[in-house]
């Protein structure tokens, strides 16, 4: 027995000392290193993904395992350029000069690659590009992409109308993206024109015989309707991915909430350098610090007040004030689901929670805007990297206007709306609710706190609290309208104000869907501004959408960021186009 | 001795707090911020002991902090005791079923470890001071409550209770008179020793964002918002030295004093040590 303990003693010191040897080789590691696992790109996020269907996800943090990485569209932002196309699916981008594009600006024909394989060895033919579009138009989950599409395709934001009922027909559909000899022609209603910036992020293409095969459509006229608006995780491609991008999905483990892609070998170019991707959402910043410091991260993705601790790290280079075309906003939910909901209170006003409709109370939304510190939040949790957005509309679109007026921090303002606010019940009773920001998100942590102080300094009766949760749970926390009030940012689909109005002020937009704001005006003004062609017109109707969002407080617009990069100094080839929902990993080499 | 002193220390600190850091707010346990900075700054003349990330005072959280952890722990303790009394003298005394269904409660309490189910009751409950009190207290209450049956089984069937049985004391009277005198000791120290367990506990919940919100004076939530500061700058690993080891080091001398000051309780109340000392 004593021997025994011996022997486990002397194991255990030599497992410690080969623990603390290896801690210390690790630790010597810095710059001028060899690369570490040089076929491997290991990028560390804060955001989880929450579906890998490209006609489903539409947040960043899903959309950057899908596009550009693992499916491809038609065509492609020429570099970092927002206006220059390059073919890709497509053997060349449409133009009035090339002929591929009308006379009358309706018609866009795309002649389609040939020899394209996919990741399961199929040939793409021109009828799995119509079908994976008509699938993008027609499937159209509730607060989904489908819009951007069906906007200028169809003249529609909606496969539904207001009650839920289908409006379109697949004859519709199939007018509008049809297949010709070897080329794809879409034909729109009205003369859109950004139209090739929708079609080089939004045109994903899946085979139609593998999505059939698994339950998908089968891109049939009559069976479309039952695939219409599924639930997130109803398809196939909810997990699976077959595209003809240069890496093909290995693995989703959705419990460690990591992606992992490896090269597509077959790829219709040269294939990437690297020889796998892993996306990994890691929402504690000390470890991804500590990762990328090791070499066990090539890239992070950190909040904006969290670069002094980023900068100067050996053998890193930060790619600093990239520009983006983004806002952040702090946003009400109109018609709160009180059910089951521990950030609502009570559900109703006594002083414990927060009643469905209280946000519905323009002078409840007054005073928080009216409440907010705003110069505070930008340099306290955007280190003042950034401007203050006026209204939706952000600097480099067509309609920024800097002479919307924006809200000021102004206390006695504010205490002047709360009073008036129920008629004066919610001054005397007072409110408590919580607020839920993206866990890891230390701007949005910031930004709850501001708004915690500011709002509590007013008014004893007036509790806020924060919470942190995980980004695809906040997602789906919020399609069930359960989000008392949130941050939210909106970053470009493609470069054109219509990408910012129709999803902030529309009714049918992704915002409304979740906070339940309702302007018939601002319906009509976001349809007259996307189908007015003049600039000068199109910029007076976008000043006046503004104008709306401004009187109508739906959300505060806090802050238009600039954001950046962390990565090892061995990374080559990276390159930043705001437009990506991530990164490119295809001209990514390790050397 | 030492533990005593650490003891009135921390006692006299909880005691004095409104004249050593003067509240700011309606709510004297917010702590105090100046502005919304994110970087932590060192200790200045203004913040002796330095600010965390959003520039909260941490002397004042320190000094606020010693509040929240006596409030919390006596809570919790006397939570515990009263129900150990209720509980542990009924199954001890009365032995029998009543005995067998709060031993098999406790077990079932005791078959879970402690911060994991205090973690789930204040997920249940909803995060807040009051939540996490009661999920720490509904941890702790199994241990002292079997620590009370037994020695209730060793003292029920004492000499001098069968003597006040004899002269006819009813119930009661025998087990408030003359049983729970004699059993209580082992009580005292138990919580004499756990209260600094418990800070312990209520600081791992708000360092889990379970307990105290942020900006709460409480030492748990200090470190908490501490974490994202602990590797410090490249190549200056001790640059936020101060946002960790000022409360790291109120959470330490607390615990310590209160399980010296335990030991020592032990070692005078305990009749069976003092030949050994």
């Amino acid at each position: 027995m004593a021997v025994r303990m011996r022997g486990h003693r002397a194991v255990a010191i030599v497992a410690i000392a080969v623990l603390i040897g290896s801690l210390s080789t690790v630790t010597a590691r810095g710059a001028g290193e060899p690369v570490k696992n040089p076929d491997t790109f290991v990028e560390l996020q804060f955001g989880d993904v929450e579906s890998l269907d490209p006609a489903l996800a539409y947040d960043i943090y899903s959309y950057e395992p899908i596009w550009p990485n693992v499916y491809e569209t038609l065509i492609m932002y020429s570099g970092a350029s927002l206006d220059k196309f390059t073919p890709m699916l497509a053997t060349e981008v449409p133009s009035l000069a090339n002929g591929l594009i009308s006379p009358d600006g309706l018609t866009y024909t795309f002649p389609i690659r040939k020899g394209v394989k996919f990741h399961d060895g199929s040939v793409m033919t021109p009828d799995d590009v119509r079908y994976s579009i008509q699938r993008f138009l027609l499937q159209d989950q509730a607060g989904g992409p489908a819009w951007l599409l069906l906007s200028p395709l169809l003249g529609v934001d909606s496969t539904r109308d207001d009650n839920g009922k289908i409006q379109i027909t697949y004859a519709d559909v199939a007018r509008a993206v049809s297949v010709q000899g070897d080329a794809v022609v879409f034909r729109l209603k009205k003369p859109f024109a950004p139209f090739l910036t929708i079609i080089a992020a939004w045109t994903s293409v899946m085979p139609r015989a593998w999505a059939a095969a698994h339950g998908d459509w089968d891109g049939r006229p009559g069976t479309w309707q039952k695939y219409n608006n599924p639930k997130t995780p109803d398809r196939y491609a909810f997990n699976h991915m077959n595209g003809t991008g240069p890496f093909k999905l290995e693995r989703w483990d959705q419990q460690a909430k990591e992606v992992t892609l490896v090269r597509h070998d077959a790829y219709w170019r040269i294939p990437a350098s690297l020889g796998r991707v892993v996306i990994r959402s890691v929402p504690e910043f000390t470890t991804r610090r500590l990762q990328l410091q090791q070499g066990d991260a090539d890239l992070v993705v950190a909040a904006p007040n969290q670069q002094t601790q980023l900068r100067g790290l050996p053998g890193t280079v930060i790619q600093d004030n990239l520009p983006q075309i983004a806002v952040q906003t702090l946003q009400f939910n109109y018609k709160i689901n009180t059910e089951a909901n521990p950030d609502a209170g009570s559900g109703r006003l006594d002083g414990a929670g927060v009643p469905p409709d209280f946000f519905a109370d323009i002078h409840v939304r007054r005073a928080f805007a009216y409440a907010f510190d705003y110069a505070g939040n930008l340099s306290g949790a955007y280190a003042g990297k950034g401007v203050i957005p006026h209204g939706p509309i952000v600097q480099g679109l067509l309609g920024f206007d800097s002479t919307v007026p924006v809200y000021t921090t102004n206390r006695d303002k504010a205490i002047a709306e709360f009073k008036e606010a129920a008629g004066g019940k919610v001054w005397e009773t007072g409110f408590k609710f919580t607020i839920p920001f993206t866990a890891g998100n230390t701007a949005r942590q910031t930004g709850a706190q501001i708004v915690k102080d500011t709002i509590q300094a007013l008014n004893p009766k007036f509790q806020i609290d924060s919470r942190p949760v995980q980004s695809s749970s906040l997602i789906q926390l919020l399609r069930s309208h359960k989000g008392t009030m949130y941050f939210l940012g909106w970053f470009a689909d493609y470069p054109d104000p219509h990408d910012f109005a129709q999803p902030f002020l529309a009714a049918n937009g992704y915002f409304p869907q979740r906070g339940s704001y309702r302007n018939p005006e601002a319906d009509r003004l976001v349809d007259e501004a996307v189908s007015t062609a003049d600039p000068a017109k199109r910029k007076a109707v976008y000043r006046q959408l503004s104008m709306i969002a401004y009187n109508d407080v739906p959300y505060l617009f806090l802050v238009q960021p600039v954001t950046y990069y962390t990565m090892r100094s061995w990374v080559h080839g990276w390159y930043y186009n705001p437009i990506f929902p991530g990164q490119y990993f295809y001209t990514i080499t390790k050397r | 001795m030492l533990g005593f002193l650490i003891v009135v220390f921390f006692v006299a600190v909880a005691l004095l707090a409104p004249f050593l850091a003067h509240p700011t707010q309606r709510n004297p346990y917010l702590i105090p911020h100046e502005g919304y900075a994110s970087d932590p700054r060192p200790p200045s003349p203004g913040h002796p002991f330095g600010t965390t990330e959003e520039q909260f005072d941490l002397y004042y959280g320190v000094i606020w902090g010693a509040r929240t952890a006596f409030v919390v722990a006596l809570t919790v303790v006397a939570s515990a005791v009263a129900v150990a009394l209720l509980l542990g003298s009924l199954s001890g005394f009365y032995g029998g079923w009543i005995d067998e269904i709060v031993m098999r409660v406790t077990d079932i309490f005791l078959a879970f470890p402690g911060l994991i189910l205090a973690v789930v009751i204040v997920a249940v409950l909803g995060q807040n001071v009051r939540n996490a009190v009661i999920a720490i207290a509904a941890v702790e209450w199994p241990t002292y409550t079997r620590l009370l049956r037994g020695e209730f089984l060793r003292v029920r069937d004492m000499e001098y209770v069968q003597a006040a049985r004899a002269l006819g004391s009813g119930d009661l009277r025998i087990i408030a008179r003359h049983v729970i005198p004699n059993t209580v000791y082992p009580l005292l120290i138990l919580a004499s020793l756990s209260l600094g367990g418990i800070v312990i506990t209520f600081a791992a919940l708000s360092f889990l964002g379970l307990g105290a919100p942020p900006g709460y004076a409480d030492w748990g939530q200090l470190i908490s918002l501490s974490h994202n500061w602990i590797a410090g700058i490249p190549g200056h690993a001790l640059e936020f030295w101060y946002t960790l080891i000022v409360p790291g080091v109120a959470i330490f001398l607390f615990v310590l004093g209160w399980n010296l000051l335990g030991d020592a309780f032990r070692d005078i109340f305990d009749p069976r040590l003092q030949g050994s000392r």
